[in-house]
C-alpha cells in the first residue's frame, strides 16, 4: 500500500505540529525548570524550536511542497524489525551479548533469507568472536 | 600564524609506522565498505568511532581519514561493474565507468577513479593545507555575535541545499538543536528534558544519536529492501588484454585538464557547507562534456567522463575540512562525524584549535597525505580482492553491522542504555528519511546545538539584547541578511522546481 504522496506530507506536517504544540504546552513547561535571570533561560532555545517545528509543520500540513510515497509494509517490517533488535538488546541486560549476538545475528540472517549453513556459522559465530577478540581482548574494553 | 616548528612536528608525528598502519587500515577497510553498496564510508566512521576509543588522538582521526578517504575509491568499483554506486558521490562515475566494463574493461574504468579520485582528493588536500591556518586566524576575529551569525548562515546554506523542501530542513534543523538541548543547560547549569534518567544529564550521547540516525537506520532500510533479492555477482573477466586492464600514462596526461577542472570544482563546493560531494560530481562531469570536443562520446564508456567525476567527488572530502577545522562548523556528514570523533578524543574544534592544538592539525594533515599514498597502493593492489569480498551475502554484512552498532554504542557510552538512545535515534531517523526530513541537517545542528546556545547566551550579553548594538558588528549583520536572502531564494527555487515537475 503506497500512501498519497500529498496525504502523507501533510501527515507528517500534522504530525511535527502536534509535536510542537506538546513541547510548548506540555514537555517544556514540565521537563525544565523556571530561572527568572539571565538573557537565555533553559527554556529559550527549546521554546524557540518548538515555534519553528508547529509553524513549519503547519507550514508542510497547509502547503505540502513536494510528493513522498512511504510504503506501508515496509514500516510494519520495520517495526518488526526494531523490536527483534530491542528484544535482543534486553537480552543482552539479562545474560551478556557473548551469549545473544550469535542469537541475534542468526535470527536476522534468517528473516534476510539467508540458508547456506557455512554463511549463517561465519556469520553468527565468527563475527560475535572477532567483535568479543577487538572490545575485550584487543582494547581491553568489556562487552555488556 | 602557526610556528614552522610546530608545522614539522606535527608532520613528524604523522609519519609514525603506528599511524601509517591505521591509515592503511582505514584506507582498507574505507575501499571495502565504498565497494558494498548501502554500507559506505559513512556507517562505517559512525560505527567505528567508538572503537577508535584506546588510540590516541591522532591515530583514532588518522584512521577514520583512512575510512573516509577510502570509501571515495571504494565507491566506484560497484559503480563501474554492476552500475550500482557503492556512495552515492559515485553515481556519475558509472555513466561512463559502467558502459567501459560492459565493453570488457572494468580494470581500466576502476583505475582511471582510482587515479583521478587521489588526483583530486591530492589537490584539495593541498588548497586545505594552505589556506585554513589564514582562515583561522581571521576566524579569530569574530566574537561571539559573528559566530552565532556564521552558525545562522550554515543552518540556513545546509537547510537550503540538502533534501527536497526548505521548511523540512529547517524542522530537521530545529529538531537537531532541540536534542541537543537535552542535559544541563550552559548558562544556568540546569537539567532538561532528562525525565528522571541521569544518564542525560550530559545530554545525548554523540555516538549513540550518529550512529543510531546515520547507521543502524540505514541497516534498517537496506535489510527491508534487499528482504528476498539476491545480490547481483560481480565479475570480472579473466582474458583481458594488458592493455585493458591498465590506464597508460598517455591516457591519464590526456585528462589533466579535466582532473584539474574537477579538482577546482570540487575543492569549491566542498569549502561550502552543505554541498555534497554528488553535486561536485554532477557539476564536473557536465562541465568536461561542455568543454570536450566530442561530447558525444560522454556516457559510452570515455575516460574523461570517470576523470571528471572522481577528480571532483574526491577534491570535496579535504575542502570539507576547511570550514570544520577553521570555524567548527562541519560542512557534510563525514565531517560531522570527525567532529564529533574529535570531541570525543576531548578536542574541540574551531579557531582556537590552530593556536591549541596546531600540531595536532598538521599531524591531520600528514596523517591525509599518508591516506592519499596508501589510497593509491591499496587500491592498485586490493580492487581485483574488494570485487571478491563483497560477493559476501548481504544477510552476513548486515547482520555483522547491527552487531557492530550494538557494541560499538555499548562501548562508547558505558552500558546498554546507549545502545536504547540508538534505537530510539534509529528509529527518527527512518521516519525522518521516509517521509523526506534530512537526517543530514538534523545531525549537523545536533553536533553545533550546544555551540549555538552559547553563542546566543554570550550574543545576548554583549549587545545587552539590543537589536540597534548589532551596528558595531557590521559582519554579522551581513551575514544575516545573506541568511534571509538564501532562505527566499532557496524556497523560491524550489517552488519553481516543483512547479516545473508538476507540468
Amino acid at each position: 500500500m503506497i500512501l498519497l504522496d500529498r496525504s502523507a506530507n501533510r501527515l507528517s506536517g500534522l504530525a511535527c505540529a502536534a509535536f510542537g504544540a506538546a513541547l510548548l504546552f506540555w514537555i517544556i513547561p514540565t521537563a525544565t525548570e523556571q530561572v527568572s535571570y539571565g538573557w537565555v533561560k533553559p527554556q529559550t532555545v527549546p521554546t524557540a524550536m518548538a515555534w519553528v517545528i508547529l509553524i513549519g509543520g503547519l507550514g508542510i500540513a497547509l502547503r505540502p511542497e513536494e510528493g513522498i510515497a512511504p510504503d506501508g509494509p515496509a514500516f510494519v517490517r520495520a517495526a518488526l524489525l526494531f523490536a527483534l533488535v530491542a528484544l535482543g538488546c534486553l537480552a543482552i541486560d539479562w545474560t551478556g551479548f557473548v551469549i545473544v549476538a550469535p542469537v541475534l545475528a542468526l535470527a536476522v540472517m534468517l528473516w534476510m533469507g539467508m540458508r547456506s549453513w557455512l554463511w549463517l556459522a561465519v556469520g553468527a559465530l565468527g563475527v560475535p568472536f572477532v567483535i568479543w577478540l577487538a572490545a575485550e581482548v584487543l582494547l581491553g574494553r568489556p562487552l555488556p | 600564524m602557526v610556528d614552522l616548528s610546530v608545522i614539522l612536528a606535527g608532520f613528524a608525528d604523522a609519519f609514525t609506522l603506528t599511524n601509517l598502519l591505521f591509515v592503511f587500515a582505514g584506507v582498507a577497510l574505507g575501499q571495502l565498505v565504498g565497494a558494498i553498496p548501502g554500507i559506505g564510508p559513512v556507517m562505517a566512521m559512525a560505527i567505528a568511532i567508538p572503537f577508535t576509543f584506546a588510540l590516541s588522538p591522532l591515530a583514532a582521526i588518522a584512521f577514520l581519514m583512512g575510512i573516509n578517504k577510502g570509501g571515495l575509491v571504494g565507491g566506484a568499483v560497484p559503480a563501474v561493474l554492476i552500475n550500482t554506486p557503492g556512495t552515492p558521490d559515485a553515481a556519475a562515475t558509472a555513466l561512463d565507468g559502467h558502459p567501459l566494463a560492459k565493453q570488457g574493461k572494468p580494470e581500466k574504468a576502476t583505475k582511471m577513479a582510482l587515479f583521478a579520485s587521489v588526483t583530486g582528493d591530492t589537490v584539495s588536500d593541498i588548497v586545505l593545507i594552505t589556506v585554513s591556518a589564514p582562515l583561522a586566524v581571521l576566524a579569530l576575529r569574530m566574537g561571539p555575535v559573528e559566530v552565532l551569525a556564521l552558525m545562522i548562515f550554515a543552518f540556513t546554506v545546509i537547510a537550503g541545499l540538502i533534501g527536497n523542501s526548505v521548511t523540512k530542513g529547517v524542522i530537521a534543523a530545529a529538531l537537531g538543536l532541540l536534542c541537543a538541548t537535552v542535559g544541563l543547560d550552559p548558562e544556568h547549569a540546569t537539567p532538561r528534558f532528562y525525565f528522571g534518567w541521569f544518564e542525560l544529564y550530559d545530554g545525548l550521547p554523540l555516538a549513540a544519536v550518529a550512529i543510531g540516525m546515520l547507521a543502524f537506520s540505514e541497516i534498517i532500510r537496506r535489510i527491508i529492501a534487499s528482504r528476498g533479492i539476491a545480490r547481483p555477482a560481480i565479475e570480472i573477466p579473466r582474458d583481458q588484454d594488458r592493455a585493458d586492464r591498465r590506464v597508460s600514462f598517455a591516457e591519464y596526461w590526456a585528462c589533466r585538464y579535466v582532473m584539474a577542472r574537477g579538482a577546482a570544482i570540487g575543492t569549491a563546493l566542498g569549502a561550502l557547507p552543505g554541498i555534497g560531494s554528488t553535486a561536485a560530481a554532477f557539476m564536473s562531469y557536465a562541465a568536461a562534456k561542455r568543454a570536450d570536443k566530442d561530447p558525444d562520446s560522454f556516457g559510452k564508456g570515455n575516460l574523461k567522463g570517470i576523470a571528471a567525476a572522481e577528480s571532483a567527488n574526491s577534491a570535496v572530502m579535504g575542502a570539507n575540512l576547511i570550514p570544520l577545522l577553521t570555524l567548527g562548523i562541519p560542512g557534510s556528514i563525514g565531517a560531522a562525524l570527525i567532529i564529533s570523533a574529535l570531541v570525543i578524543h576531548g578536542i574541540q574544534p574551531g579557531p582556537l584549535l590552530f593556536e591549541q592544538q596546531g600540531r595536532l592539525v598538521y599531524g591531520l594533515f600528514g596523517a591525509m597525505i599518508m591516506a592519499n599514498v596508501m589510497n593509491l597502493i591499496v587500491g592498485q593492489l586490493g580492487l581485483r580482492l574488494w570485487t571478491r569480498v563483497v560477493r559476501a551475502p548481504e544477510a552476513v554484512v548486515f547482520s555483522s553491522a547491527i552487531l557492530l552498532c550494538i557494541a560499538g554504542v555499548a562501548l562508547s557510552t558505558g552500558g546498554l542504555f546507549g545502545v536504547a538512545i540508538m534505537l530510539i535515534f534509529a528509529a527518527l531517523g527512518y521516519a525522518m528519511t521516509s517521509f523526506g526530513y534530512s537526517v543530514v541537517i538534523f545531525i549537523i545542528a545536533f553536533f553545533l546545538g550546544d555551540r549555538f546556545e552559547r553563542s546566543l547566551s554570550q550574543a545576548l550579553v554583549i549587545t545587552n539584547g539590543e537589536p540597534s548594538a548589532l551596528i558595531d558588528h557590521p559582519v554579522a549583520i551581513l551575514l544575516i541578511l545573506v541568511s534571509l536572502i538564501s532562505l527566499w531564494r532557496f524556497g523560491l527555487s524550489r517552488r519553481r522546481a516543483a512547479a516545473g515537475d508538476a507540468s
